[in-house]
């Protein structure tokens, strides 16, 4: 017995160290284990009230220049409703001629950003929303720019929205000129790779890409980026294709939080 | 509970939560095209070097788990290394070291720390590593040094045993 404490005594550091090393192990391969989970909520939960109240004093104090640009993107919005209104009348018109049904299928629940993911590589955005109650885990987020990501945690008015530069996100795409599919990824800095895109398939930079659809999660036909540079790849079946993200997340203020309307 | 353990508890609530904080609200504005520097790994090594390996290890295990607990991650990514980089701070204080050798163990951690992240991350990317090693861990490295630098300049009076 004393042995064993006089072992425990001198090697108490390391073995502390090992405890931890251990304990975080087990998280890692339990991430979604209840007690991990619980431990994800109240955290996301109380640093969310931290991030609202910082960003209401931010807010209170940035009033005075967010209420100039309102009223400059107000006036440029009302000008360019004038020159939309007679495009909507002639496309509900033609709508009817061929007996089409305009349904959007989603709602729209607006949330702030209070916040990123603490860690070395932008992986997450804090959002804060009073309605985030009716929003569901893998909701797609998006803003008028195009797909920012999808909710992975909810927890109180926050949650964290995982962004397309995680390294664990994957979204199906397809190109708009030539309607060919291919997969969305981290290329480990600020951009996107576009995969699996094979080298007989003509990419062209300015390419646009808009998600899919092939997802339970992300609706088709929002921008998701920009082909920069293609590449064939003559050892490789597929192309090394750079894309720039249609959405700037280092600027990201708001967003909106999609949500499928019950019908 | 004595003293050294009261003041251990109280840096860790103020500097190791605020860290958090900081981390998640203002580091991105700090941002030098893709790189940040990592205060929450600086006040864990100075947690480490104050009070000695275990206190060191603690105070990276909890605060990994909260950096971990906002990321979209799997909860233990962060808290590993940091758990391994308190351990290795609070050794330095034991060993001694000074002058040129200071910097270089604490560049050293840092290194270690982001190494064995980016060890992680690579599982969840198709990317190579070493491509991960000059655009990110080199880079981070450099970052975090100069603010681990800076930050222990201006809480020197609070990490300084008297």
């Amino acid at each position: 017995m004393s042995f064993i404490l006089q072992f425990l005594s001198r090697f108490r550091d390391s073995l502390t160290l090992l405890v931890y090393l251990v304990l975080s192990f087990l998280m890692i391969i339990s991430s979604d284990a209840k007690i991990v989970e619980g431990l994800r909520s109240t955290t996301l939960f109380s640093i969310g009230i931290v991030g609202e109240f910082t960003d209401s004093i931010s807010a209170y104090l940035s009033l005075r220049e967010a209420n100039h640009k309102l009223t400059e993107e107000n006036t440029r919005l009302a000008y360019e409703n004038f020159q939309l209104q007679d495009a909507l009348l002639e496309n509900i018109r033609l709508r009817k001629l061929i007996q089409f049904k305009y349904k959007t299928q989603y709602d729209f629940i607006p949330a702030k950003v209070i916040g990123y993911s603490p860690i070395d590589i932008v992986t997450g955005i804090l959002l804060s929303s009073e309605d985030i109650g009716e929003v569901t885990k893998n909701s797609a987020v998006m803003t008028s720019d195009g797909l920012v990501g999808k909710i992975v945690k909810l927890s109180g008015n926050s949650a964290i929205c995982q962004i397309l530069l995680d390294p664990n996100n994957r979204v199906s795409v397809r190109v708009q000129r030539n309607r060919e599919l291919g997969m969305i990824a981290w290329d480990g800095g600020n951009g996107l790779f576009l995969e699996y895109i094979p080298n007989t398939v003509e990419i062209r930079p300015g390419d646009v890409l808009f998600t899919s659809g092939y997802s339970q999660i992300y609706p088709p036909n929002i921008k998701v980026g920009t082909v920069i540079q293609a590449e064939i790849n003559t050892e490789q079946l597929f192309q090394t294709i750079q894309v720039k993200p249609s959405v700037n997340f280092n600027t990201l203020e708001e967003a909106y939080i999609l949500k499928a309307e019950q019908n | 509970m004595n003293h050294e353990q009261k003041y251990y508890l109280t840096l860790l609530i103020i500097f190791g939560i605020g860290s958090v904080l900081i981390q998640s609200f203002f580091v991105p504005y700090l941002e030098i095209t893709i790189w940040r520097p990592d205060f929450v790994l600086v006040i864990v090594l100075l947690m480490g070097k104050r009070f000695g390996p275990i206190q060191g290890s603690s105070a990276g295990f909890i605060l990994g788990i909260l950096m971990d607990s906002l990321t979209s991650m799997p909860v233990g990514i962060s808290a590993f290394p940091k758990s391994i980089v308190g351990y290795l701070s609070g050794k330095m204080r034991s060993v001694g070291v000074s002058g040129t050798m200071y910097i270089v163990w604490f560049v050293l951690m840092i290194l270690i720390h982001e190494i064995i992240v980016y060890s992680f991350l690579q599982f969840k990317t198709d990317l190579p590593f070493a491509k991960l090693l000059y655009s990110r861990v080199f880079p981070d490295t450099i970052y975090t040094t100069l603010m681990f630098f800076v930050v222990s300049f201006f809480l020197k009076k609070y990490f300084t045993e008297d």
